[in-house]
């Protein structure tokens, strides 16, 4: 859906997919078969108060989910703070729920539900940070044709570019933004203006930010050493540690 | 967006960046900013990962090679 959204060309290609219809309607058979493989753990020997929790906690999850999106959807110039909580919405709801999901069968406990949840919904937006990245990695490599100009506009970097620099500047910048697809000089621009503004140390201090954050969650002596650190690496891969 | 207005003067204003090295509670006062705690931590550790051992700060172009190499 996020895919149709950005009118992501690279993805379509990719997985052989020609129209928009068959996206939306593959996504959508995706929710249901969710919703049924959690409804099957009714019959299954597993507490009946777990599961409800679980069958909840998916649905307003996924309302979060469509309120991100909508605002996404909906809007083409918002600030940098209302790009980082939509994020948490579209992105950290996804991965909250799946953390949520797994923890709820082990425990009711809602203080380590609610840490596990958060380190969910951190690393989902460590995600999308990383797909804004990727916009700028096919910008960079000026593969025109495989290029999104819509998710480049509302990626990080240049959502926090449009946010500082002066008026003038700021009108230069979103122009070449406008232009990208079309004109291969507007490209240089973009990239000069993003680097000179520091949008690489911005996207390197919130992913810190996030990292630190995510494993801060997990520093709970209730979590058995184990899945901790394999959690743990999953985020220091993210980081370009491991 | 305090954090992201620190980090456009940083990346534009050398005597702020040396300023901001050398006592950092001092140069956020001289220009009227304030960020937490932790934002402070949090900037500190993503600055000492972004600045390069000539001193310069990270690109797109290598932040982009740094994140996605795994990929």
């Amino acid at each position: 859906m996020d895919g149709v959204q950005d009118q992501d060309i690279e993805l379509e290609r990719q997985a052989k997919l020609t129209s928009p219809a068959e996206w939306l309607n593959l996504a959508s058979a995706t929710y249901f078969l969710a919703n049924i493989i959690l409804v099957d753990l009714l019959s299954k020997n597993i507490d009946s108060d777990a599961v409800q929790s679980i069958m909840r906690a998916y649905h307003e999850r996924l309302i979060e989910m469509c309120e991100g999106q909508h605002q996404d959807i909906t809007s083409d110039d918002f600030s940098l703070q209302d790009y980082l909580s939509m994020l948490r919405k579209k992105s950290g709801s996804f991965f909250a729920i799946a953390c949520y999901a797994g923890a709820r069968l082990a425990t009711d406990n809602s203080r380590y539900l609610e840490r596990l949840s958060e380190f969910g919904t951190r690393l989902g937006v460590m995600v999308q940070i990383l797909d804004d990245l990727e916009d700028w990695k096919t910008l960079e490599a000026a593969e025109s044709a495989r290029f999104s100009k819509i998710s480049l506009k509302k990626s990080l970097p240049a959502l926090y570019t449009l946010e500082v620099l002066p008026e003038k500047e700021r009108s230069a910048f979103q122009e070449a933004l406008d232009r990208i697809s079309d004109q291969p000089e507007a490209k240089h621009i973009v990239l000069e203006w993003a680097n000179r503004s520091g949008a690489a140390v911005y996207t390197m201090a919130l992913l810190t930010q996030e990292a630190e954050s995510a494993i801060d969650m997990l520093q709970d002596d209730f979590f058995l050493m184990y899945p901790k650190e394999k959690l743990i690496a999953i985020v220091r891969r993210f980081m370009g540690e491991e | 967006m305090t954090l992201a207005q620190v980090v456009y003067q940083l990346s534009t204003d050398s005597e702020f960046a040396a300023r901001m090295q050398a006592d950092p509670d001092g140069a956020l006062a001289e220009r009227g900013l304030q960020l937490s705690h932790e934002e402070k931590a949090f900037l500190t550790r993503g600055l000492r990962r972004s600045t390069q051992p000539d001193g310069n700060l990270i690109s797109m172009q290598e932040v982009t090679s740094l994140y996605l190499g795994w990929r």
